[in-house]
């Protein structure tokens, strides 16, 4: 498990990260979304121990990271601008990270390796862009750390080696305590995989937990009322997130339990009301806007 | 992984990732060792001696192949093993991985030592065989070879040392190679912008020796690998700066934040510091620059703003890294043109009162004193350790060998110095004056001062032992008689005779001539020298020289009559001289006005006050007794000239001593 507690990180004045704390369980994909310059790579190079904190701790299975090899053996950091050793190639690669990881599964590696169509032998200078995604994915999944930090996992990827890694995902957190931890402005990828999401927005987090329990917590619903009335008054105590009115058809989102929310609408009668399922995107621009980054504005 | 299998796996694998800089090493120094040897050996018949003194020519410490290489692979090797702090991609991937950032620190460093110390290496022992070959492998060589070695590695802990701990203030290559630049040079650059201004501003400041004369104390790398080749025992000092600036480097380096790649400062609480560090030395020198050109205040102000503004605009853009930013924080900016005002303030109304401080005369052990004005004919030399005779400037000789400790005279000259100074009055000539304190330290400086004004201070000082031998080498000389052969004599009309003589008759002349030296009085100076002595110095077949000038007095009783009894020719007959020719020059007039003699009654009235110019060194410093508008030219007749010859040889009037006829016709009375 990773624990984040009141964590800072400041660039000379500009807040990176500011007072985050959260917990990502082991054993579940936890998906990092979040505006731009919301602290995303920031978050992960704090986590892998890259960054010292300002203020704040980041524990790994109960131990601090910056400066502790025991405690980052537990962790694989993939940058979102990758690097490679000059003029490596994947087995180089492998080789290399074999020596500060001694339980490396190099045979597994080099399976993987052929079963992606990746030429052990092959510069790496010489690959795409998705390709060397695709090997430092392996070398992640085949490092024996616990924990897969991914700044931009499927950035590069084509959706077969997008669904090929997901399944290697899952694979891997079936076999053994395996939790990757996904930075992505891929909202739908995300979804498809993360479990849990946290949502960065200016540094700080708005919302972190079971992606299933966010959605059963927010709600869009689409009514057409016999009698028109205030939206707010038909709904509190609850909280709505947006409304958005064209002739007598309102679109609410809205945060409150299912039941609660449908009882109330039926309560008032109306003419037509139906519950529609919410993405990932529709949550995260909802709760964007929440604080104040409202796409209309941009748009407009 | 153990830690320390994990270093020596790093260390291997890190010194492949780098193997490319080890064979350019390698490369280089094998051009520079064993291909450079064979090429200075040429290709000439197998000679042991000729390969021994190539060898050990090659293995000298000036070497400045070895210099440039060792400066050069410093230069290449520091930043180069951390070149991934430079780039965030390649910081995040070493930081995030699991390992001590200390033993990274380790691996990196340790490699950059190895690559030098094996390229060098190797290539050191590769020219043995050659050497060998050749017949000129001694015990000789092979210890210079070692001292070379041993040498230039200390120089390159140093310069690396220094340069990593440059390369961990920045996360950006190009600032990373100004900050190597300017940890070498800032020290030699300070010294001489230290020297210039005082050279400009304070009137007394004498500079006794060129700005890294002495380069133990110049706070530079560069400096001290001068000062290692010329003194090759300070090997503990080097150790100690490259092990003090090896932990300053890791301590940097443990401190360095990861998002300090990419950035001109990794530390951004070092950006004011450096901005004035830079900023207000470049303003100094704008101004001196412009002053040295046109010695005009207003100029100096003008340079010192223009370089001012280059200097903080720049460092703005760099810390920045944005042409934008060039004047941004105008607080700090403002802070170093005051503070270059406030010094060149300081210094040009000498507030601080350099010109007028004399130090406490119970603080002194010793004084030396170079008047000008007071013999400067006579050669000056010191002898290195080999018995190789060097000549030095006069000042230099004076001002280092001369230990006055009865300072009353030299002091009060000084003092009389130093208030001239401080009152801005000039003088007809200049003492410079080296104060060595009980402490050790050297004070010096350098007063105007009225030689005929000064007259009985300048005849105490002069009268002194320690002047003169502070002076006169040859006063101090006596351990080196061996390599005295000979002598040779110029007499007043400037006819020169030389003679070899044993060691038996060189003791009895030393002894004699320098016992009458030490009792020369000022007074005696004045009287006509019967003529101009040199030594012969002959060290075996391969030097041979002849040193002094010294004039010889009249009342020179034990030296003259040593020199007859040898069989020179001392005196001066009147009858030699056909004629003599006076020329008086007149202020304002174009063409001198000569008068000419040439009855042997006036020459013989006239030669006796005659004084042979580059003798008469102090006839500036009693006006009243010399014309110096006045010189005479003899003409030289007899058996010995047949047909007369002119001597171009300069002659001042002693007026006290002039006939009647002569001062009737050069100023009608």
């Amino acid at each position: 498990m990773i624990e984040t507690s009141n964590l800072t990180k400041t660039f000379g004045i500009l807040p990176a990260v500011s007072g985050i704390s959260t917990t990502i369980q082991e054993g579940a994909v936890f998906g990092l979304v979040g505006t731009n310059g919301a602290g995303k790579s920031t978050f992960l190079r704090l986590l892998s121990g890259v960054l010292r904190p300002d203020s704040g701790t980041v524990l790994v299975d109960g131990s601090p990271v910056y400066e502790h090899p025991d405690t980052k053996q537990l962790l694989f950091y993939i940058s979102d601008e990758q690097y490679f050793l000059p003029g490596s190639t994947p087995l180089e690669t492998a080789a290399h990270y074999r020596l500060f990881y001694p339980s490396f599964q190099m045979e597994r590696y080099e399976k993987l390796l052929d079963n992606f169509g990746l030429d052990g032998r092959r510069k790496i200078s010489t690959f795409s862009k998705g390709m060397k995604k695709q090997v430092s994915i392996l070398c992640g999944i085949c490092s024996g750390a616990n924990y897969l930090l991914c700044d931009e996992a499927f950035d590069g990827l084509d959706p077969v080696m997008r669904q090929a890694t997901k399944s290697l995902f899952a694979g891997e957190m079936a076999q053994r305590p395996f939790t990757p931890v996904i930075a992505s402005h891929n909202l739908r990828e995300l979804e498809d995989i993360c479990e849990h999401i946290g949502l960065l927005h200016a540094g700080g987090i708005l919302l972190s937990g079971d992606l299933d329990n966010m959605k059963l917590n927010i709600h869009k619903l689409q009514f057409v009322l016999k009698e028109e009335r205030p939206v707010q008054e038909l709904f509190a105590p609850m909280e709505v997130l947006s409304d958005k009115c064209q002739g007598r058809l309102h679109t609410v989102t809205l945060r409150g339990n299912r039941e609660e929310i449908e009882s109330l609408v039926v309560s008032v009668r109306p003419v037509f009301y139906e519950l529609l399922p919410l993405t990932l995107e529709e949550i995260f621009i909802c709760e964007t806007e929440v604080v104040g980054y409202d796409i209309q504005k941009i748009i407009l | 992984m153990t830690s320390r299998k994990l270093f020596f796996n790093l260390l291997r694998e890190d010194f492949r990732r780098r193997a490319w800089s080890f064979f350019l090493g390698c490369f280089v120094c094998f051009l520079c060792l064993p291909a450079a040897y064979l090429l200075l050996y040429g290709s000439g018949s197998p000679d042991a001696k000729h390969a021994v003194e190539t060898a050990r020519q090659l293995f000298s410490f000036e070497n400045p192949l070895a210099v440039l290489i060792t400066v050069t692979a410093a230069c290449i090797c520091a930043p180069g093993g951390f070149a991934y702090l430079h780039r965030r991609s390649t910081t995040d991937y070493y930081h995030s991985l699991p390992i001590r950032r200390e033993l990274l620190f380790f691996v990196k460093y340790l490699n950059g030592i190895l690559i030098y110390a094996l390229s060098f290496g190797i290539c050191l022992l590769l020219t043995l065989p050659l050497i060998a070959s050749k017949g000129g492998l001694t015990a000789e060589v092979l210890t210079d070879m070692y001292m070379m070695y041993v040498i230039h590695m200390t120089a390159y802990l140093v310069l690396y040392s220094v340069a990593l701990t440059a390369a961990f203030l920045t996360g950006n290559l190009l600032v990373n190679i100004m900050l190597i630049a300017a940890f070498y040079l800032y020290g030699i650059v300070a010294r001489f912008l230290r020297l210039s201004l005082m050279d400009t501003f304070f009137d007394t400041f004498y500079m006794d020796q060129w700005p890294l004369g002495n380069t133990a104390t110049v706070l530079s790398p560069l400096a001290y690998y001068i000062h290692l080749l010329e003194n090759p025992q300070n090997l503990f000092l080097g150790w100690a700066i490259a092990i003090l600036f090896s932990l300053l480097a890791l301590l940097l380096y443990r401190l360095r934040p990861s998002e300090a790649a990419d950035k001109t400062l990794a530390f951004p609480v070092t950006q004011l510091p450096i901005k004035l560090l830079i900023g207000v030395p470049s303003s100094l020198l704008g101004g001196l620059f412009f002053y040295s050109m046109r010695h005009d205040i207003a100029w100096y102000c003008f340079g010192a703003v223009a370089f001012w503004l280059i200097a903080c605009v720049f460092l703005e853009m760099l810390f920045a890294q944005s042409f934008r930013q060039g004047l941004a924080h105008p607080k700090s900016s403002a802070a170093c043109l005051c503070i270059a005002g406030l010094i060149t303030l300081i210094l040009s109304l000498d507030l601080a009162g350099y010109n007028t401080y004399v130090p406490a005369k119970d603080s002194l052990s010793y004084m030396a004193v170079d008047i000008q004005g007071l013999d400067y004919r006579s050669d000056t030399y010191t002898w290195d350790a080999v018995d190789y005779l060097s000549y030095t400037s006069r000042p230099d000789y004076r001002l280092k060998q001369m230990q006055i400790t009865d300072l009353d005279a030299a002091y009060a000259l000084a003092q009389e110095g130093a208030r001239m100074a401080g009152e801005g009055q000039q003088g007809d000539s200049a003492i410079i004056v080296r104060y060595r304190t009980e402490g050790g330290r050297d004070i010096y400086r350098q007063y105007p001062i009225l030689l005929d004004a000064q007259e009985e201070l300048l005849a105490k000082v002069y009268a002194s032992a320690q002047y003169k031998e502070g002076c006169y080498p040859i006063l101090t000389d006596s351990e080196h008689l061996a390599n005295y052969s000979g002598v040779c004599f110029y007499n007043f009309l400037g006819q020169g005779q030389s003679l070899d003589l044993d060691a038996e008759e060189i003791e009895s002349l030393y002894a004699a001539f320098t016992a009458d030296l030490l009792e020369t009085s000022l007074e005696d100076t004045c009287t006509q020298a019967v003529g101009t002595l040199y030594f012969q110095i002959s060290i075996g077949t391969m030097y041979s020289s002849d040193v002094g000038g010294y004039p010889v007095y009249a009342d020179y009783s034990r030296t003259l009559p040593i020199l007859e009894d040898l069989g020179i020719d001392i005196s001066l007959d009147p009858g030699t001289v056909s004629s003599i020719s006076i020329y008086q020059y007149r202020p304002g007039e174009p063409d001198s006005e000569s008068f000419f003699f040439s009855d042997p009654e006036e020459i013989a009235a006239i030669l006796p006050c005659l004084r042979d110019s580059e003798l008469c060194w102090h006839a500036a410093a009693v006006p009243p007794d010399y014309d110096t508008d006045c010189s005479a030219e003899l003409t030289l007749g007899g058996s010995d000239s047949p047909g007369g010859d002119t001597l171009y040889k300069s002659y001042y009037i002693y007026l006290p001593q002039a006939p009647s006829f002569l001062t009737q016709q050069l100023y009608g009375v």
